[in-house]
């Protein structure tokens, strides 16, 4: 069933495409009486909702063009008035398709969660929402804490960390300072300061400039008759404008000029600098400079030979009186300061420049008073900057516009957001337990082999090297092999839905499994999709999923999510079933393509199920492996991932065949000759690697049952109809050979 | 009825403050009909000069029809006026005409025109404040009369499947629901979440998923799990 919004976005794109067919000048006619009104057309805005929420399933499709005007959008309508409506009814389909896997999505996770907990893992709380300022637009910056409201964040500011707002700091009573307003209250003349940071040359910023903040608050009595009154109107007084005053700017350069003529005067330097005196120095110092210049070879260039003649002269100059000193000092450095920097430029030797300004800069630090100097001079310097010297207004959007109106469900667009609540972090994962062994099922104490995915029954397949390895690893057990694929049998073997699936989950949570083998089909998941297939003319099959959206990309066919949901519904089964053989004290293998290089790419190795659940697990490891060495005729690097196997990574590479070598050949691309993708090649497990799989998973479990031991379970426990199942499928899977594998994804 | 029509455009095309209004207005007002049903907007540029105009329409509408030999039925609920003040005047007029009139206009005749706050054309509310609230309450009351008139045969009826059910919900109730929907303007927070909390009660008590089941799903739940 669609949401309520999905409907609403339906009826009105279709009821717009309708009237643009039938009756486009009634239609242009009501639009534009209501676009002449306030605030534009209130149904156009509806039209765009619902274009929105067609851009979100179909990014690539009709809706890209830009809407903004109500031009464009009658356009937009007649251009798609054919292909629109048919177009939009298939999106509401999709979308209820979308909605449903993200649901199946949700429930299987439960179920996998709900099992692990069952089974004696322990999980933290589910983190609550977070109030953090990622998720909240107002956000403290002392203690992190999010707010949804600037009202509720300055609330917080004052009664957590006793800071008022920066509104309040130059609330000094009831008037606005900046547009001589009065206000009855203090909270009045504070919303009318907040309101007005909306404009760069609102009160606030007046007040910024002109006047001085406070670091308390002022309060402000409202008068007695005044009380209980809530609405008072406000009333403009007559008084002088901040304009005539001086800024505060230029009160900080005043009071700044003002400290340094205090430590001017104190280091008991002169007022003022005559100027024919200040004129000798400078042509005293000219010349020396210039006279150095003339009489210095370049291989002779040095800093400290022009000081000495500057200090020299300036002796000289102030030989006859101690007062002069500190005049000529003042006057060399203001020679420093202008008119070197002209002589240096007219220098043409970069070593000659360099030497100079080297020259000035080690004098100038030989005297006090250069500090002062440059502090009065970046002062003369300063402009008043243009812009609002303190930060822009925090305030864009006001709280209540936050509620988004006719919200569409974001379940399967944002599918980490969906399974957060489902999904708690792992605290602890029990031990391995003792290995389970069914007894009264035969003579010998016996182990069962659930065997899912595991293709038709063919020669040298994994099967068959159970049934021949079982006596040689395992000789005092009875091995049973379960093959559990629709191949070997629709009824019985179908992991997606049925009583079977229900059979298998029964016996593995009543400790039936001894060893869980699966490879789920990676169809939907393989990085294979992303290949451009040339001989398909670029219509070969896209891919389903993303590292991002590993549940499902957005924009999916029909066809594409029913094959999505088969491939998720499946690869969720296997791992509820490999986690219950797992908590039972069983072992696990399960078969899935390595991953890919790109980091984009989907792989169920990235997905945060198995992550941080599955690895979690006690004896949970991946093991790369290529495929060439075990007898592929390619690489196809894999990974097989243990649960409750030690050392299975020593033991399959000890499976290795020795004196292959690595094949080039690539399988990509579709093969015309056969009708097939050359991937199809490398479907099934060949007899090398079904032995390495079944001896190392052998040989593991073997030392598992050493280490571990073995923990009886009576046959004659399980449910009737689950045994009986069981019973019928290992049967099946000694029998029914089939000449060809089936193909990928059956659809029903 | 499209003799009379045709008699009533030329004398409203005449009417020199309708003109005067249709000249500042970027559409000229049209006539709204469907079958014997008829509706004719009236603006005017003062707030002052409307309760005259409307007089002097209805009468000319009245002689025409007349002259059919068809007689305009004056009752509540069959002929009304929903008028809208706007302007200098309009404080007076609203007072003059709810207040000293109690919601009636008079008419030469001595009969009266009851003035009302909605109108219903062809079972959608027209609404004097434009606003949609009471035509979504009008469209929910209709359709949960028609889900409670239905509830003992079809929707509670346990001998039908749930998915049936709700197909039939979907077709009997929602299309009530949804009719002139694609007129609607976006639903603000409140009145979308009233239309959704009816529309997912009915679903529940369809497929007994409520408050007193153990396993009960979410509404997102419930939407996904029912196809």
């Amino acid at each position: 069933m669609p949401a309520l919004s999905v409907r609403l976005a339906k009826h009105r794109l279709l009821y717009a495409f309708k009237m643009v067919q039938n009756a486009p000048q009634d239609l242009i006619t009501c639009v534009t009486a209501e676009d002449a009104s306030d605030g534009g057309s209130h149904w156009c805005l509806a039209l765009r909702h619902a274009i929105t929420w067609l851009r979100l399933h179909d990014p690539t499709g009709i809706a890209q063009t830009s809407v903004d005007t109500t031009a464009d959008l009658f356009q937009w309508l007649h251009d798609h008035r054919h292909d629109g409506p048919s177009l939009v009814r298939r999106l509401v389909r999709r979308a209820v398709k979308q909605d449903q896997l993200a649901f199946d999505l949700k429930q299987k996770t439960r179920q996998i969660y709900e099992a692990c907990r069952l089974q004696g893992v322990v999980f933290d709380q589910v983190p609550e929402e977070p109030l953090l300022a990622s998720n909240s637009a107002f956000a403290c910056t002392l203690c992190g804490r999010g707010f949804s409201s600037v009202q509720g964040l300055q609330a917080h500011r004052w009664r957590q960390h006793q800071i008022i707002s920066a509104e309040r700091r130059y609330v000094y009573d009831t008037t606005c300072r900046a547009c001589n307003r009065c206000f009855w209250t203090v909270q009045r003349l504070q919303q009318h300061l907040r309101w007005s940071r909306r404009h760069a040359d609102g009160c606030y910023y007046v007040l910024q400039r002109y006047f001085q903040p406070l670091d308390a608050p002022a309060r402000c009595a409202i008068p007695d008759f005044a009380r209980g009154i809530s609405r008072l109107p406000a009333s403009a007084v007559e008084g002088p404008m901040p304009d005539v005053m001086p800024t505060q700017w230029q009160c900080q350069q005043q009071a700044r000029r003002a400290q340094l003529m205090q430590q001017w005067r104190q280091c008991g330097y002169p007022d003022t600098l005559p100027d024919d005196f200040q004129q000798i120095v400078y042509d005293k110092c000219t010349e020396t400079t210039l006279c150095w210049r003339q009489n210095t070879n370049l291989a002779d260039l040095c800093e400290d030979h022009l000081m000495h003649q500057w200090l020299t002269a300036l002796d000289d100059l102030a030989d006859a009186d101690a007062g002069l000193t500190h005049l000529a000092t003042w006057a060399f450095l203001l020679w420093g300061q202008t008119i070197l920097p002209d002589l240096v430029e007219c220098t043409e030797d970069p070593d000659f420049q360099i030497c100079m300004d080297n020259a000035f800069f080690e004098v100038a630090k030989l005297f006090e008073m250069d500090e002062l100097l440059t502090a009065f001079d970046k002062l003369a310097r300063a402009r008043e900057p243009d812009a609002p010297m303190l930060d822009p207004p925090p305030v864009t959007t006001d709280s209540r516009q936050k509620v988004s109106l006719e919200p569409f469900p974001s379940g399967y667009c944002d599918q980490a957001q969906l399974l957060r609540p489902v999904a708690p972090p792992v605290l602890t994962w029990p031990d391995a337990a003792a290995v389970p062994v069914v007894l009264g099922y035969h003579e010998k104490p016996t182990l069962f082999v659930l065997h899912m995915f595991s293709g038709r029954r063919r020669a040298f397949d994994c099967h068959h090297w159970i049934e021949t390895l079982a006596p040689l690893l395992l000789p005092e057990f009875h091995v049973v092999s379960l093959s559990m694929d629709t191949a070997i049998d629709t009824k019985l073997g179908n992991l997606l839905e049925g009583a079977s699936f229900n059979h298998a989950v029964d016996l593995a949570r009543g400790h039936a499994f001894a060893l869980g083998m699966t490879g789920p089909p990676c169809e939907t998941w393989t990085a294979a999709r992303h290949i451009m297939c040339e001989e398909l003319r670029g219509k070969g099959p896209r891919p389903l999923r993303s590292c991002q959206h590993a549940w499902g990309l957005i924009g999916l066919s029909m066809r594409e999510l029913c094959q999505l949901g088969t491939g998720s519904g499946l690869m969720l089964h296997s791992l509820l079933l490999e986690v219950l053989i797992s908590l039972a004290g069983g072992g696990s293998i399960m078969e899935h393509p390595a991953l890919p290089d790109n980091e984009e790419f989907a792989s169920i190795w990235r997905t945060t199920i198995h992550r941080l659940l599955i690895m979690r697990a006690p004896m949970a490891h991946l093991v790369r492996i290529e495929q060439w060495r075990y007898g592929a005729m390619s690489v196809k690097p894999t990974i097989l991932r243990g649960l409750g196997l030690p050392k299975l990574a020593k033991y399959l590479h000890e499976c290795r065949k020795p004196g292959l070598t690595r094949p080039t050949a690539v399988l990509a691309g579709f093969d015309r000759t056969k009708g097939c993708f050359r991937t199809a090649a490398a479907k099934e497990y060949l007899a090398g690697l079904c032995e390495a799989l079944v001896r190392s998973a052998f040989q593991s479990l073997r030392l598992r049952l050493q280490r571990s031991g073995t923990k009886s379970v009576q046959w004659q426990t399980f449910d009737p109809n689950a045994r009986s199942w069981a019973q019928a499928l290992a049967h099946r899977s000694e029998t029914a050979f089939l000449s060809s594998f089936l193909p990928d994804y059956q659809p029903l | 009825m499209l003799n009379i029509l045709n008699d009533i455009l030329p004398f409203l095309r005449q009417c020199g403050p309708m003109n005067a209004a249709a000249v500042q207005l970027p559409i000229s007002s049209p006539l709204i009909t469907w079958v014997d049903d008829l509706a004719i907007p009236i603006p005017v540029v003062r707030a002052a000069d409307l309760d005259a105009q409307i007089i002097a329409v209805l009468t000319e509408v009245r002689r025409i029809m007349a002259s059919y030999g068809l007689q305009l039925n004056m009752q509540a609920g069959k002929t009304e006026l929903v008028c809208k003040y706007h302007g200098p005047d309009a404080v007076a007029c609203r007072h003059r005409r709810f207040v000293e009139h109690a919601g009636q206009l008079a008419l030469p005749d001595g009969s009266s025109l009851h003035v009302v706050g909605q109108y219903q054309h062809l079972g959608t509310i027209f609404s004097q404040s434009m606003s949609l609230h009471n035509e979504l309450t009008g469209r929910i009351g209709k359709a949960s009369a028609a889900f409670r008139q239905m509830s003992r045969a079809i929707f509670n009826n346990k001998k039908i499947a749930p998915a049936v059910r709700l197909q039939l919900l979907e077709s009997l109730v929602l299309s009530i629901v949804f009719y002139g929907s694609g007129t609607w303007p976006l639903l603000n927070h409140r009145m979308y979440t009233k239309l959704a909390h009816v529309i997912t009660q009915w679903q529940r008590r369809i497929v007994a998923d409520g408050f007193w089941n153990d396993g009960r799903k979410s509404d997102d739940d419930l939407r996904a799990h029912w196809l």
